[in-house]
């Protein structure tokens, strides 16, 4: 018998200079769309909420993960802490559960699998997520800036902090041995 | 079920893009005659023919149940609305044959009351 019911799907979202990545999960290894997408527009914040809307509305889903920047360590611009403040009013709208993660947080996550850096993060991330193998971005060098790319892996670091955050082993309540 | 833009779960697109393939390159995999095809296939637009569907399961490996189950929603709900009515009007029937289609009108309906209360808990 197959069972055809869809999951519950996660929304996480990263937004950065040029554009927002994004990446939908139905669990922690399974994503079931991600993309970079671009916005050249003078008004960017209007029209990155636009497109976060329409994916809102294809595909409904139960949980937003976006960055939380009041953390000491958070160095977004004026213009991505107003997007985040115009996503939560979204996610409020649109009766969608909202979670946010500092950097330290997600640093902490992937601590245990010894990945502090960026770099070393979307390596873990893709030894989880093989589909985005092909997606990792080289090693950013000092005179380098960073490579879109990049975005879609720090989305999908914030989708798998919410995941090991929110799902208890069935060894972690003290019963078992 | 209608086919509404929130309901559409189709994973070709996942798998295309797990593999790193194009639409193009998948089209002509799948021999469709455009790109575009695929993309209205994908975002539901429009229900792929039998043989697409099995195409995709040849280079992915993943039956149309699982592939399209926006698809397999919509025929189940609707095959088992005639199963239902095919019952009732068998409901008198004396008939050794009769009996055996009776038979297994009550077999996919019991599969789907029991897929219905495997599902309750999600």
């Amino acid at each position: 018998m197959n069972d055809v019911q869809p999951q519950n799907l996660v929304l996480s979202i990263y937004p950065f200079s040029r554009g927002f990545a994004f990446v939908f999960f139905e669990g922690p290894e399974s994503p079931f769309d991600w993309g970079v997408k671009e916005v050249k527009e003078k008004h960017k914040n209007t029209k990155t909420l636009d497109e976060i809307k329409k994916l809102i509305d294809q595909y409904r889903p139960e949980v937003l993960v976006i960055e939380d920047t009041s953390d000491k360590e958070s160095r977004r611009n004026s213009r991505i802490r107003k997007l985040y403040r115009m996503l939560v009013h979204l996610a409020a709208v649109e009766y969608i559960d909202l979670c946010r993660y500092t950097k330290s947080q997600i640093k902490e996550c992937f601590a245990s699998v010894g990945a502090t850096t960026k770099y070393e993060i979307a390596k873990a991330i893709v030894t989880q997520i093989p589909a985005f193998a092909h997606r990792i971005p080289p090693i950013r060098k000092p005179w380098m800036s960073e490579d879109p790319r990049q975005s879609l892996f720090d989305a999908a670091a914030l989708g798998l902090t919410y995941f090991a955050r929110n799902i208890q082993s069935p060894y972690a309540d003290g019963l078992s041995p | 079920m209608p086919i509404t833009k929130a309901n559409v779960r189709c994973y070709l697109r996942t798998h295309r893009r797990v593999w790193g393939l194009t639409q193009l390159e998948l089209a002509s995999l799948l021999g469709l005659r455009s790109a575009s095809h695929l993309s209205r296939i994908e975002h539901g637009k429009y229900a792929p023919r039998v043989e697409v569907a099995i195409a995709c399961q040849v280079i992915f490996g993943i039956p149309p149940s699982a592939m399209f189950p926006h698809v397999y929603t919509l025929v189940e709900e609707e095959v088992i609305r005639n199963i239902y009515g095919y019952h009732l009007a068998l409901g008198n029937t004396k008939t050794l044959s009769g009996l055996r289609k009776r038979q297994l009108c009550e077999l996919v309906l019991q599969r789907a009351v029991t897929k219905t209360s495997h599902l309750e808990g999600i």
